[in-house]
């Protein structure tokens, strides 16, 4: 019999990871599906995260499981706003200084197991890389091709024939 | 990046909290990819993001042609923002606005509007809260234009009915007190500001439907108010006079700006808890709080601005004076002043400590030499038989240390003082404790700073030692010797010459008064401030404090 408190998540590459089921709550998928098995020695797989993703999700999980209890319950409008005002804290901003890659990786991974902060702090910190940046720079920095066509593009910076309410 | 799912992409779009001021932001993100111009507009966050982030100007403060740009892009992102709650902060809401806006005004949250010129701007907000807004949750309404030559039906139409049906959700009213009026019970309301009204220079507001009695009945109407500031809202016109008494029983927090004569009417015609909290500010020129302060109001906090002597013209001056407690806990007095303000404040002081000696714990905290008279301090001892902290900051050891030992001769009140704070300032200080070390005792006292010389090393141990001389009499003998447990030595640097005592002055003369006080008292620190001109020491100018930790 394993330790009840723990639970053993598999990666899509096969790679097994032991985590406490209080940080695995963060995660609103995993925490609906421990609810559904109940008291349960399996392990559960993660078909779309691959284990450096999945060490970097464990990894932020582990850092904020204080922060669960304070944000779980409803999601109401001012939660949501203060997460969207509140600054991107030093350890968060050092997690993601990863390859742009992976932090996109673990940005699906989050939106994919439904852990709302860490969605929340990945495209806080990819919207401050694009903040001030014209579309070229924003373009080589993602590495993003144009498909306008030149007219378009003329038709874009033309901005009363795009921002039009009627 | 492309990998982003939509949503994820949306959501980095909700991050960029866009403004009118950064829409080269919107321009350039849009101008990205097809993908991203398209999961931009399908992004309500980021367009609701840039109407809240933004003050819409409509009228007259840009360009004809930015002026378009303007109205433009409000209107696109307004429509942008689907279904979410609307923040808006606009300059001239007049018919046109009005027009676009009712379609969206169950979205709408908050309204800040800052109107010119009421019979263009006034129509517009009208017909806007007559179509209803049954979300709005803040309503602010102000002009910034007054000019002379207006009728009485541009007042009429310049501010809005205030009625619960039409804002049934409003918690939050910031409207001019002449304009506030009204027989309607508004249940949500929870806090209203009353400001003040430009237009009261040129006319008495166009109607005889605002007077005092107007206002209170308005008043009586908001049951569930929590706090109410009455900014610069004086009595409409002479004679204005009511019985009407309002009773705001959930009132928490009570804020009063204006004359002394205002301040008192208000005072007088409402009644609140005595939990509440009261903030005072008087007018220049027109007498102190406590001429207009009802002797039974019982108040928890109350902080004023003392500006009886105005012929300090352009010197700031500020008195305040927390109280903590009529009921309960402790009060604190503290006032700051520039160096060169001088009589009148020994009365003022005396005054507060009389009308609120029933507070049972008391910590009195006095900045400046002039307040620090033996006969001052003596009604301090006399009227707080609580007394539990004294501090007299950047006080002239001549001027105050004296008088202060000169104060307690005699007093049986302060067997309740646990805190002691002295201010040893060695600039002024220096010459007359190295006198006094020769044995010499005469004392300039002429009062006037700019003739005693500065003293070129100030902290040092003999200063240190004819300082001790003076003071540990004073610690061993009654009422301090049953009851001090902490005191605190604050050391200024001098203020002229810049000289701050160094690690080393420090440690002579830490040694110097452990040995000579350590047996006088629990616990003693001392605290290096550093000192600006001209400004007096606060907690916050701490330096060091030792023993270091």
């Amino acid at each position: 019999m394993g330790d009840s408190n723990r639970l053993t998540l598999v990666a899509s590459d096969g790679g097994k990871f032991v985590v406490d089921k209080e940080v695995v709550q963060m995660s609103v998928l995993l925490k609906n599906m421990i609810e559904d098995l109940g008291e349960t020695d399996e392990s559960i797989p993660i078909p779309n995260v691959t284990s450096p993703v999945l060490t970097k999700v464990i990894e932020f999980c582990e850092n904020h499981r204080t922060d669960a209890a304070r944000t779980d319950g409803p999601n109401v409008d001012g939660d949501d706003a203060r997460m969207r005002t509140a600054v991107v804290s030093d350890w968060d901003r050092q997690f993601f200084d990863v390859d742009q890659d992976l932090m996109f990786e673990i940005i699906v991974a989050a939106n994919y197991l439904d852990i709302k902060s860490l969605v929340d702090v990945g495209c806080k910190v990819v919207a401050d890389m694009i903040k001030g940046k014209s579309p070229q720079e924003i373009r080589d920095l993602f590495d993003i091709v144009n498909d306008f066509s030149p007219e378009e593009e003329a038709a874009l910076r033309k901005e009363n024939e795009w921002a039009n309410d009627r | 990046m492309q990998r982003l799912p939509p949503e994820a992409l949306m959501h980095v779009f909700s991050h960029i909290r866009p403004t009118l001021a950064h829409f080269d932001w919107v321009c350039n993100i849009m101008a990205v990819c097809r993908r991203w111009k398209s999961i931009l507009l399908r992004t309500p966050r980021f367009w609701a993001d840039l109407i809240e982030g933004s003050s819409w100007h409509f009228y007259g403060f840009y360009s004809i042609r930015l002026d378009a740009d303007v109205w433009r892009r409000f209107r696109f992102a307004v429509v942008k923002s689907g279904r979410l709650p609307l923040q808006l902060y606009i300059t001239c809401l007049d018919d046109r606005v009005a027009d676009f806006l009712i379609p969206h005004r169950c979205r709408i949250s908050t309204l800040v509007i800052s109107q010119k010129y009421p019979h263009t701007h006034g129509p517009g907000i009208n017909r806007l809260v007559r179509a209803g807004l049954p979300g709005l949750a803040r309503l602010s309404i102000a002009y910034v234009h007054y000019e002379v030559g207006y009728t009485d039906r541009d007042f009429r139409m310049a501010y809005p009915r205030i009625d619960s049906t039409l804002m049934p959700q409003l918690r939050a009213l910031e409207i001019p007190g002449h304009h506030f009026a009204g027989n309607t019970p508004l249940h949500s309301l929870r806090h209203l500001t009353l400001g003040e009204c430009g237009w009261q220079r040129w006319c008495s507001c166009g109607s005889e439907s605002h007077s005092l009695d107007s206002l209170l009945r308005a008043l009586e109407q908001c049951h569930a108010l929590e706090t109410l500031a009455v900014q610069g809202v004086p009595v409409t016109h002479n004679g204005d006079t009511t019985d009407r008494v309002v009773r705001l029983n959930g009132l928490r927090d009570l804020r009063i700006e204006g004359t002394a004569q205002s301040i008192f009417t208000y005072l007088t015609h409402l009644v609140f808890a005595p939990t509440i909290s009261l903030y005072l500010s008087i007018a220049p020129g027109d007498g102190t709080f406590l001429d207009v302060l009802p002797p039974n109001v019982e108040v928890a906090m109350l902080g004023a601005y003392d500006t009886q002597r105005v012929h300090f013209r352009g010197l700031s001056r500020s008195c305040s004076v927390d109280i903590y407690g009529a009921h309960g806990q402790e009060m604190r007095i503290t006032e700051s002043r520039e160096e060169d303000e001088v009589d009148g404040y020994d009365r003022q002081l005396l005054q507060t400590v009389g009308l609120f000696s029933q507070v049972p714990r008391v910590d009195v905290e006095v900045d400046g030499q002039d307040s620090a008279s033996a006969s001052t301090l003596r009604e301090v001892w006399t009227e707080f038989r609580g007394l539990r902290s004294f501090r007299m900051a950047d006080c002239d050891c001549r001027f105050y240390l004296l008088p202060f030992m000169a104060s307690l001769e005699g007093q049986q009140s302060l067997h309740a003082l646990e805190h002691l704070s002295i201010t040893w300032n060695c600039a002024y200080d220096g010459w007359f404790f190295m006198n006094r070390r020769r044995g010499e005792r005469a004392i300039v006292t002429n009062g006037c700073n700019a003739s005693v010389p500065v003293w070129p090393t100030p902290y040092d141990a003999s200063a240190c030692e004819a300082f001790c001389d003076l003071l540990a009499p004073v610690l061993a003998s009654s009422p301090f010797t049953d009851c001090l447990e902490s005191l605190e030595v604050l050391i200024c640097p001098s203020p002229t010459d810049g000289y701050t005592p160094g690690a080393g002055d420090m440690a002579v003369i830490q040694a110097l008064l452990h040995e000579r006080l350590d047996s006088l008292v629990q616990e003693l620190t001392m605290v290096l401030y550093r000192r600006r001109p001209r400004f007096t020491l606060s907690r916050q100018a701490a330096m060091y404090r030792y023993p270091q930790a």
